[in-house]
C-alpha cells in the first residue's frame, strides 16, 4: 500500500507539481473566499496581484502595497485579538457573515490559527519563505485558494523568469569576487547566505561577509559590528534600512570609520526599499533586477579590478 | 583615601588601554601604544591606514563616550542617593529613563511623523527625558510640603505614565521593535566624535557640579530639618543637584540608550571602599564609575565578536556578582 502511495506522495512534494495540485483545488474548492483576512503583508501583495484585491476587507498594520485599494480595516498581527477579526467582513447577499471566510498569517501570534480554526474559519500559515521555489509556491497557494489559480501561475512563472534571466545576466569571473555587505538596521544585523535574500545574493556571485561569522544561534541573522564592516571592507553595501532608519549612502559615509570602505569609495551603496527586500511577494523581481544591476555596476568598475 | 584614588587611577589607565587594544580585529598592544607616542610626537606609527582608523575612529569615540557615561551615570547615582537618603536610588529615579525612552520610541517608531532618522531619536531622547524629570518636580518637588518622599512617588507616577506611554507606542509597530529594545538596553556602538563632543559640555559641567555638592549632602545626611537648622538652604541644593545630576544623565542616556545598574551600583561599591562622606565617595564614583564602564564594554564587544552584547546586560551581569560579593564581606551604610 505504502509503496503504491510512493509516486503520488514525490508528486505531491515536487515543485514542479503544483500546476497540477493548484489546478486540482481551484476544481475542487467551492465558491472562492468573498471575505478574505490577510495578516501578512507578503500575502496581501499577492493578493491584489493576483486580482483577488476585492475580496480583501481586512489586512494587517504593515501591510501598505498597493497604494491604492487597500482596505481601511486593520488589524495589530502582533497582538490579534479573535473577536475583531470576527467583525472584520461587511454584510453582502453573497456574505451573510461578518466573520471572514479566509484568514491569511505570516506567523501564528497568540495562538489565533487554533483559535479561528475553531470557530470554522478557514487559516492559511505562510511562513517566511527560505528559497525561491517556497516563495512562488505561496503565491500559487493564494492563486488556489481565491480562484485565481491562473494569474497567480502565470505571475510565479514570470518571477521564476526574471529571476533566471538575472543570475544569468551576471558574468562569471573567477578573479573577480565581489564582497558584499547586507544591512537590515543601523545596528549591523546583517544576513547570510542561508537566507531567502542571502541566496539571491548567493546566486548572483557575491560573498557576504556575514557568512564567516554566522552561528546557528542567530539563525541565518548575525549581528556585526563597526569594525568588523570595515575591516571586511567590502566593495557592494546594500541597505535594506533606508526606510525604517533612514540609511543612505551619506549616513554610511558619515559612519566612523567607514570614509574608507572600498563601497563608500566608489560609490557602491546601494539603497533598497525596505519592504521590497523583507517580502517575498510579487515585488521580488524588482529586488533581484536591483541586486542584479548592483553587483554588475561592481564588476564593470574598473578601478576596482583594473 | 590616597591608596583608593591610585588604585581606581591604575584601573582607569588598564580600561583606557584596554578599551584601545582589544577588539574583533588585532592589532598589537605595542603597536597601538606606539601609535599613541606618535601621535605625541615621539617615535612613528606602524599602524596600516585601516587600522589607523579601526583606533581612531571606532575605538578612540567609543572608549571616551564610554568614560563620560561612565563618569556621569556613577556621579548621578551618588548624588541621587545622597540628596534623597536612600540607597535604591539611581541616576533614572526620577524618570529620566521613562521620558527618554518614550522620546526615543517615538522617533524610531516613526508615528506619521517623519521623525525617524538617527539624528531625531537622540534629540526627543534628551527632550522626553528633561521634561520627565520636570515634571516629577512640578508635581513633588514645589510647596512646603514637598520632601525627598513625595519627590521620589512623584517620579514613580510619572515613570509609570511614561513608561506605558512608550510600551503602547512599541507595540503599535511590529518592524521597529527590535530597534526600540537594542535603544532600551543601551550601547556605546554608534558612538562617534560627533556624540562625544555634543555630549562633553554637559557631562563637564554637571560632574563638577555635583562633585562639588558632597559636602552639602553630608550636611543633609542629618535630615532636612536638621540641615535646614544647620543654615543649610535644603530646597536649593536639591534642585540644584537634582537639575545636574538629571541634565548630565539625560544628555548621555540620548547618546548611549538606557545604560542600567551603573549608577545604583558603583556608588555603592565606592562607598564600601572610602566610607560614607559625600566628598570622597563622589569624585572616586567619577573614576570607578568611567573604568568599570570601559570594562563592560570592552567585554559587550568582544565576547560574542563581532556580535555584541548589549551594554546593560553586561554591567548587570559584572555588577551585581561583584555587589552581592562586596555585601558579603561588608554591610553598607547609605546617610
Amino acid at each position: 500500500m505504502m509503496k503504491a502511495l510512493r509516486p503520488v506522495v514525490a508528486l505531491c512534494l515536487s515543485a514542479a507539481a503544483w500546476p497540477l495540485i493548484g489546478t486540482a483545488l481551484a476544481e475542487a474548492s467551492p465558491a472562492p473566499p468573498q471575505c478574505i483576512v490577510s495578516l501578512s503583508p507578503t500575502a496581501t501583495e499577492t493578493l491584489f496581484a493576483i486580482g483577488a484585491g476585492h475580496q480583501v476587507q481586512a489586512v494587517d498594520k504593515d501591510s501598505n502595497f498597493p497604494a491604492r485599494g487597500l482596505p481601511a480595516r486593520r488589524i495589530n498581527a502582533l497582538n490579534p485579538s479573535v473577536e475583531s477579526v470576527l467583525g472584520m467582513c461587511t454584510k453582502t447577499r453573497t456574505h451573510r457573515s461578518t466573520k471572514p471566510d479566509l484568514v491569511i498569517i505570516s506567523y501564528d501570534a497568540n495562538s489565533i490559527k487554533e483559535k479561528l480554526s475553531a470557530l470554522g474559519i478557514k487559516v492559511v500559515e505562510q511562513d517566511a519563505a527560505n528559497t525561491i521555489a517556497d516563495a512562488l509556491a505561496q503565491i500559487r497557494q493564494l492563486g488556489a485558494l481565491t480562484g485565481h489559480y491562473k494569474r497567480a501561475a502565470a505571475l510565479a512563472s514570470s518571477l521564476n523568469r526574471t529571476i533566471k534571466l538575472d543570475i544569468a545576466s551576471v558574468p562569471v569571473h573567477s578573479t573577480q569576487i565581489i564582497r558584499a555587505y547586507y544591512e537590515l538596521d543601523p545596528t549591523y544585523y546583517s544576513l547570510t547566505g542561508g537566507t531567502f535574500v542571502g541566496s539571491l545574493l548567493h546566486a548572483l556571485g557575491v560573498v557576504n561577509i556575514a557568512d564567516a561569522k554566522s552561528t546557528s544561534a542567530d539563525y541565518g541573522y548575525p549581528q556585526l559590528n563597526a569594525e568588523y564592516v570595515v575591516s571586511a571592507n567590502p566593495q557592494l553595501v546594500l541597505l535594506a534600512d533606508t526606510k525604517c532608519c533612514a540609511a543612505s549612502a551619506a549616513t554610511v559615509a558619515a559612519r566612523p570609520g567607514f570614509a574608507t570602505v572600498s563601497a563608500v569609495v566608489n560609490g557602491h551603496v546601494v539603497g533598497l526599499n525596505d519592504d521590497v527586500a523583507s517580502r517575498w511577494g510579487p515585488r521580488l523581481g524588482l529586488l533581484m533586477n536591483q541586486l542584479t544591476a548592483s553587483v554588475k555596476a561592481v564588476l564593470a568598475d574598473s578601478r576596482l579590478w583594473g | 583615601m590616597a591608596a583608593i584614588t591610585v588604585m581606581t587611577l591604575a584601573a582607569l589607565a588598564v580600561a583606557v588601554v584596554g578599551g584601545l587594544v582589544i577588539g574583533p580585529t588585532s592589532i598589537g598592544t605595542g603597536r597601538v601604544v606606539g601609535d599613541l607616542f606618535s601621535h605625541l610626537g615621539v617615535g612613528h606609527t606602524t599602524l596600516s591606514p585601516l587600522q589607523s582608523t579601526i583606533i581612531w575612529q571606532l575605538r578612540a569615540p567609543r572608549l571616551v563616550l564610554g568614560l563620560l557615561a561612565g563618569a556621569m551615570l556613577s556621579v548621578a547615582g551618588g548624588t541621587y542617593q545622597g540628596v534623597f537618603r536612600n540607597p535604591l536610588a539611581d541616576p533614572y529615579l526620577l524618570g529620566v529613563a521613562a521620558g527618554a525612552g518614550l522620546g526615543a520610541t517615538y522617533a524610531i517608531v516613526d508615528v506619521g511623523s517623519g521623525l525617524s532618522t538617527p539624528t531625531w531619536a537622540p534629540l526627543l531622547a534628551f527632550v522626553g527625558a528633561m521634561a520627565a524629570v520636570s515634571l516629577t518636580w512640578l508635581i513633588g518637588g514645589r510647596g512646603r510640603r514637598s520632601n525627598a518622599s513625595t519627590l521620589i512617588l512623584a517620579g514613580v507616577a510619572v515613570s509609570s505614565l511614561l513608561t506605558s506611554a512608550q510600551t503602547f507606542l512599541q507595540q503599535s509597530s511590529s518592524n521597529s521593535i527590535a530597534r526600540v529594545y537594542i535603544w532600551l538596553l543601551g550601547s556605546l556602538a554608534s558612538a562617534s566624535w560627533h556624540s562625544v563632543t555634543m555630549v562633553l559640555p554637559y557631562v563637564t559641567v554637571c560632574v563638577v557640579i555635583c562633585v562639588a555638592s558632597g559636602r552639602a549632602l553630608d550636611v543633609m545626611s542629618v535630615g532636612e530639618d536638621e540641615s535646614r537648622s544647620l543654615g543649610l538652604p535644603v530646597r536649593q541644593v536639591r534642585l540644584v543637584v537634582i537639575a545636574a545630576s538629571s541634565l548630565g544623565t539625560a544628555a548621555i542616556v540620548s547618546a548611549v540608550g538606557l545604560i542600567g545598574f551603573v549608577g545604583i551600583i558603583v556608588p555603592h561599591i565606592v562607598r564600601l571602599l572610602v566610607g560614607t562622606s559625600y566628598r570622597r565617595i563622589l569624585p572616586i564614583s567619577v573614576l570607578f564609575g568611567a573604568a568599570f564602564l570601559v570594562f563592560a564594554d570592552t567585554i559587550a564587544r568582544t565576547v560574542l565578536a563581532p556580535s555584541e552584547l548589549p551594554l546593560g546586560v553586561v554591567t548587570a551581569l559584572v555588577g551585581a556578582p561583584v555587589f552581592v560579593l562586596i555585601l558579603s564581606l561588608r554591610r553598607p551604610v547609605v546617610r
